[in-house]
């Protein structure tokens, strides 16, 4: 695929003898070119694609310009006639260009408002541009002071390829929030990467229902990436789990949501919160004793039955669990000292609501796994609770102020929730351990502001930027292709298949040529997979293949 | 002052020339030759000037402006262009514009048509030499050569393309349809011409030499079929060829038959007794006259049997055996029958039917593996002489009822020299029987020389043309897959392990003729490889690739199928 308007050589074009020549300066070659083509590298220089075949229109059919740009790419790939095609370079003195597809135009009220959230703060320091379906497309839809809208026909993807590489440094899209049992969406973002080549960026969120789903999704995301493609999750406690399933090293950036310090902040009277849940509970124990906080995850069964274990063994301390999307009929017949609540979205119908509760709680206690939403976390941390937490990876910065609690079983090992209960109540008769403990979180809280978390995605893009010029200076793609091969083995009186590297004729095994061959057009996890698939599962040998050629290649 | 004759000479034709300026910098575009030279304003007037003035008249006329000194040197250097076949010279290429036949570029050196056939040695050389000029009837020939010029009417030279492009642009240039490799180079690594494949015009790769030459000729035939495209073939004498490669290759149909030919002119019976009188005085051996002749015609080496034509001449001391070769090799050093009797040295092409033709039988008991057609046996046999062969390789396709053929244990792996073996007492009673029933011998003489009609290099080079015309023909209809295929890798929860899902995603260059309904689409990942190596590689290679996986022959051919049907049915 190639891009218009192109980039130039040197050239000299004439006709003679109705035959059209054009010299390649640069190269110091002479090509004959078909009228079309000829037409084509005319325009090609300062119009666009669409541009191109309109003008052309009267000459030629829409078919013969097709073939003019597919001759115009294989010039390219010799290295005649066309540079590499140039995009749009980012610099540190203009602001930079995001485009990110949505379904819907964004609210914070929404579903996904999250996703507002964080364009918004993108906002502060980029022009953001919002792609929206043609078929969601309304007249009515205008720029406002956050946002650009443009609709995206989805049947011309390609057709925008032009324009985004000319106009955007990054591109932006969501992981969705809501995983069928099939991955299918994962198939809708993957060609996302081969529109243009400009850096995309797939923003993927913890706390997720199906974790099989998600899981699949990721991968299949993180197989299509390009070397200048990022995937940024907003826990690190994700990025253990892919490595013990894909059992290499992961390059997830961890960016976490904005934080709305002003929302959430600790209050100075907790009793407001505390009326609050009485209000809303029906219950007056939440006077009584001391506020136990769990941050639950997204499967309601097991947030049911921890919270029910954990109310049972620990009477004397009150429970309230943020369980999303809890279904009603977990409500009957719980203990006296513990309350579910569902309405863990950001804004309900009151947006001080969630910043109150959490503001009720004296400790908090939370289990890092792909089903614990991190957003919550952080907001409980903003709000100055103090904060155990299970599993030594989920956050590093507070490695330090938190004594962490590790489980081989997860959070339905019953010796691992004793131990919680035993850390929870040492806690609570430290007032001072409390203290501190809650200035850290605030602290860390602090610096996921939208501004700090905004900055951080620039300081990415403008990396990733960075790489997709060194990739395109690092690509050594070779016009020829190896050569795959039989060769005879006298020894068997029969054939074997071989590969020959081109142009400097040397025999190599199959294996590695078809390594490199891949590692053209895909990924190298894509690669690895494929590789894999082939040699039975023999992954180890395929990635000492695969690092033996990222060693040659450097 | 006196000044030297400048080496160059005027008036002198000059090639299609283009000229341009680039900021101060002035280049000269050689059209004919594909070249451009960086050069200066004067050259160029030269050049103007040249077809029409001599050197002195140019001189004369350009003095006025550039100082004599500069006249001189720019001589010199287009003296040093023109002995580098640049610029200067006539190219054929008005002759070309008018003609209307095939144009067949000749993957070899012009030495090829030029040499002289008159010692040839080796059948394969020669049938190649045979068959272009049986194809030059028909077709215009271009050869590689240093410069570009008429060779003769219809055979041109084009200088060597400095690059891969280049040679390209030469054979858009003249407007080649066809590209035709009369001999596979044997050692592929240093000559295999592969840029030859990528030239989008059909070529034909001529097997003359199945699986000799220890082994490197398979090799190199091999790799010509990983390289070529659909709309490539190889030509082959002899069914055998076709045969032998089917059982390693997947793609059989690609090997194309069409028999050598003979000059039955030149080959063609003589009064025996004349024959034989004319060579027992040139040889000064009476016995030629009147004893029993068995002839040996060929390389006279153990694999072409001279070891078997000994033994049974030594038991049959009252025959002849008369060797017609080159050579005697290492058999010059042996002590030999007495009644074998030496030629002494090779003669002329055009001496070969006088000594044929003395012999009452002719025969060839090679069990060399690079035996395809045996042209040897053909000459014999157009002379009207029967022949006794080895049931091996392409001989017998050759000979079919108008000779004997002797039973022959073919080693269907061995790639050297020796690939069969033959007993020599089958030979020798096939002989004796043919000598003892002189009416049966002549019959088959005179249906050998029937058959020896039927074999000629016009219908051979005619056949050619048919095959490049229906390669042109099958090149229409090839079809090319554009879809972006991704290799996902996808955690199977019910079996704990990375698996493997591809799929293809429906990404044309033309945004409105997506040839799949969906968006995506799931293919099998054996499926989906040969969708992805076919955007860069051929099919034969794709097929390599796939025996290495899959091993299996019908499941193979069985994904190319897929793969095969997919494009044709999404291709716009």
């Amino acid at each position: 695929m190639i891009d218009f308007p192109i980039t130039l050589h040197e050239i000299e074009k004439f006709q003679i003898d109705n035959r059209n020549y054009i010299v390649d300066l640069d190269r110091n070659e002479l090509v004959c070119v078909d009228l079309v083509v000829w037409n084509v590298l005319e325009l090609g220089g300062s119009s666009s694609r669409e541009e191109i075949i309109r003008q052309l229109k009267e000459q030629h059919t829409d078919a013969e310009i097709f073939e003019a740009f597919e001759c115009i790419r294989q010039f390219a790939e010799l290295g005649l006639l066309v540079s590499n095609t140039a995009r749009r370079v980012p610099n540190e003195n203009r602001k930079l260009r995001l485009l990110t597809f949505l379904s819907q135009i964004p609210t914070s009220q929404s579903e996904d408002g999250r996703n507002y959230l964080l364009l918004e703060a993108l906002s502060r320091n980029m022009d953001i541009t919002v792609g929206l379906p043609k078929d969601q497309w309304r007249e009515s839809y205008h720029d406002d002071a956050v946002f650009h809208f443009m609709p995206i026909e989805t049947d011309l993807k390609r057709a925008l390829t032009y324009y985004i590489n000319a106009t955007y440094d990054v591109t932006l899209a969501f992981a969705p929030i809501n995983f069928g049992l099939l991955s299918v969406e994962a198939n809708e973002v993957i060609p996302f990467f081969s529109w243009n080549n400009v850096p995309a960026i797939v923003r993927v969120y913890s706390g997720v229902k199906n974790e099989n789903a998600f899981i699949n999704f990721v991968l299949a995301v993180y197989g299509a990436k390009r070397p200048f493609d990022a995937i940024v999750v907003d826990a690190p406690w994700l990025i253990p789990r892919f490595q013990e399933i894909l059992s290499s090293d992961i390059d997830f950036c961890v960016i976490p949501d904005p934080v709305d310090l002003e929302r959430f902040k600790p209050y100075e009277d907790k009793m407001i919160g505390k009326r609050c849940i009485n209000a809303i509970f029906e219950t007056q124990e939440v006077f009584q004793k001391p506020v136990v906080g769990i941050i639950a995850g997204e499967v309601p069964e097991i947030n049911y039955r921890v919270g029910k274990f954990i109310a049972q063994l620990c009477p004397e301390f009150f429970f309230i669990v943020f369980a999303p999307g809890l279904p009603d009929l977990y409500l009957n017949n719980l203990p006296s000292n513990l309350v579910f609540y569902a309405e863990t979205e950001q804004f309900g119908t009151d947006q001080h609501l969630l910043p109150m509760l959490l503001n009720a709680i004296d400790s908090c206690f939370f289990h890092a796994t792909l089903q614990s939403s991190s957003s919550l976390l952080f907001q409980s941390l903003a709000c100055g609770i103090p904060t155990l937490i299970g599993t030594t990876f989920a956050i590093p910065e507070l490695e330090n102020a938190y004594a962490f609690i590790n489980s081989k079983r997860g959070i339905t090992d019953r010796e691992y929730l004793k131990r919680v209960l035993e850390d929870l109540k040492q806690l609570l008769a430290d007032p001072s351990e409390m203290d501190r403990r809650s200035k850290e979180g605030r602290k860390l809280a602090e610096s996921f502001s939208a501004n700090a978390i905004s900055a951080q995605f620039i300081n990415l893009i403008h990396a990733l930027n960075q790489r997709q010029l060194e990739t395109q200076a690092m690509s050594t793609d070779s016009p020829f292709p190896n050569l795959f091969c039989y060769n005879y083995d006298s020894n068997h009186g029969s054939v074997r298949s071989q590969a020959m590297q081109r142009p400097h004729d040397s025999s190599e095994s199959i294996e590695v040529a078809l390594a490199k061959e891949l590692l053209k057009s895909h990924s190298r996890l894509q690669t690895e997979t494929l590789l894999t698939e082939i040699y039975d599962g023999d992954r180890k040998r395929v990635c000492h293949i695969l690092d033996t050629l990222s060693d040659l290649m450097l | 002052m006196t000044l030297k004759q400048p080496l160059f000479q005027c008036p002198k034709p000059i090639h299609r020339l283009h000229h341009f300026t680039r900021e101060d910098r002035f280049f000269i575009v050689d059209l004919d030759i594909g070249q451009i030279l960086e050069t200066d304003n004067l050259i160029w007037e030269i050049l103007q000037l040249c077809p029409e003035s001599t050197q002195d008249k140019i001189l004369e006329t350009l003095s006025e402006r550039y100082a004599p000194d500069h006249i001189y040197q720019a001589f010199e250097r287009l003296h040093n262009f023109e002995e580098m076949g640049l610029l200067i010279g006539n190219t054929g290429q008005e002759i070309l514009e008018q003609k209307n036949r095939l144009r067949i570029f000749v993957a070899a050196p012009i030495e090829m048509w030029t040499s002289d056939k008159t010692y040839v040695r080796s059948g394969y050389r020669l049938a190649s030499k045979e068959i272009l000029s049986a194809l030059s009837k028909y077709a215009d020939l271009f050869f590689y050569d240093s410069k570009s010029e008429v060779v003769s009417d219809g055979v041109y030279t084009i200088s060597g393309g400095t690059s891969r492009h280049n040679f390209l642009f030469q054979l858009q240039q003249n407007q080649i349809d066809g590209i035709f490799m009369p001999m596979i180079p044997l050692d592929m690594v240093e000559q295999m011409p592969l840029h030859l494949f990528s030239s989008g015009v059909p070529v034909i790769s001529r097997i003359g030499s199945p699986r000799g030459h220890g082994g490197s000729m398979i090799d190199s035939i091999l790799w010509t079929y990983a390289a070529m495209n659909e709309h490539d073939a190889f030509i082959t004498p002899t069914h055998s060829i076709k045969d032998f490669y089917a059982q390693h290759v997947l793609d059989a149909d690609c090997f194309h038959v069409i028999p050598n030919g003979v000059d039955s002119q030149l080959f063609r019976p003589i009064d025996k007794a004349k024959a034989r009188s004319q060579v027992a005085e040139m040889l000064n051996r009476p016995e030629i006259r009147d004893k029993k002749i068995v002839g040996f015609f060929g390389r006279f080496q153990p694999e072409k049997g001279a070891g078997i034509f000994i033994k049974i001449a030594a038991m049959l001391p009252d025959v002849l055996f008369f060797v017609v070769a080159p050579t005697l090799h290492a058999y010059q050093l042996q002590k030999l029958p007495p009644n074998l009797i030496y030629i002494g040295e090779q003669p002329p092409r055009e001496m070969l039917p006088l000594y044929l033709n003395t012999f009452d039988v002719h025969c060839f008991p090679s069990i060399v593996g690079e035996e395809a057609f045996g042209n040897a046996v053909l000459e014999t046999m157009a002379c009207g002489v029967p022949p006794v062969i080895t049931n091996f390789a392409g001989l017998p396709e050759v000979v079919g009822d108008a000779g004997r053929v002797v039973a022959c244990q073919t080693f269907v792996q061995d790639i050297g020299s020796f690939a069969g073996y033959v007993q020599s007492e089958a030979l020798l009673t096939a002989i004796q029987e043919l000598l003892n029933d002189d009416a049966h011998r002549m019959e088959l003489g005179q249906r050998a020389r029937e058959r020896a009609l039927e074999f000629k290099w016009d219908t051979t080079a005619r056949k050619l043309v048919m095959l490049y015309e229906s390669l042109k023909r099958k090149k229409l209809f090839s079809s090319r897959t554009r879809f972006k295929t991704s290799f996902v890798p996808f955690y199977d929860f019910s079996d704990n392990r990375l698996q493997c899902q591809s799929i293809l995603t429906n990404v044309t260059e033309q945004q409105n003729q997506q040839p799949l309904m969906h968006t995506s689409y799931h293919q099998d990942w054996k499926t989906a490889l040969a969708l992805t190596l076919l955007e860069r590689h051929t099919v034969h290679e794709v097929e390599t690739v796939l025996m290495h996986i899959v091993k299996d022959k019908y499941s193979v051919a069985d994904i190319l199928n897929r793969v095969n049907g997919f494009a044709q049915a999404t291709s716009p």
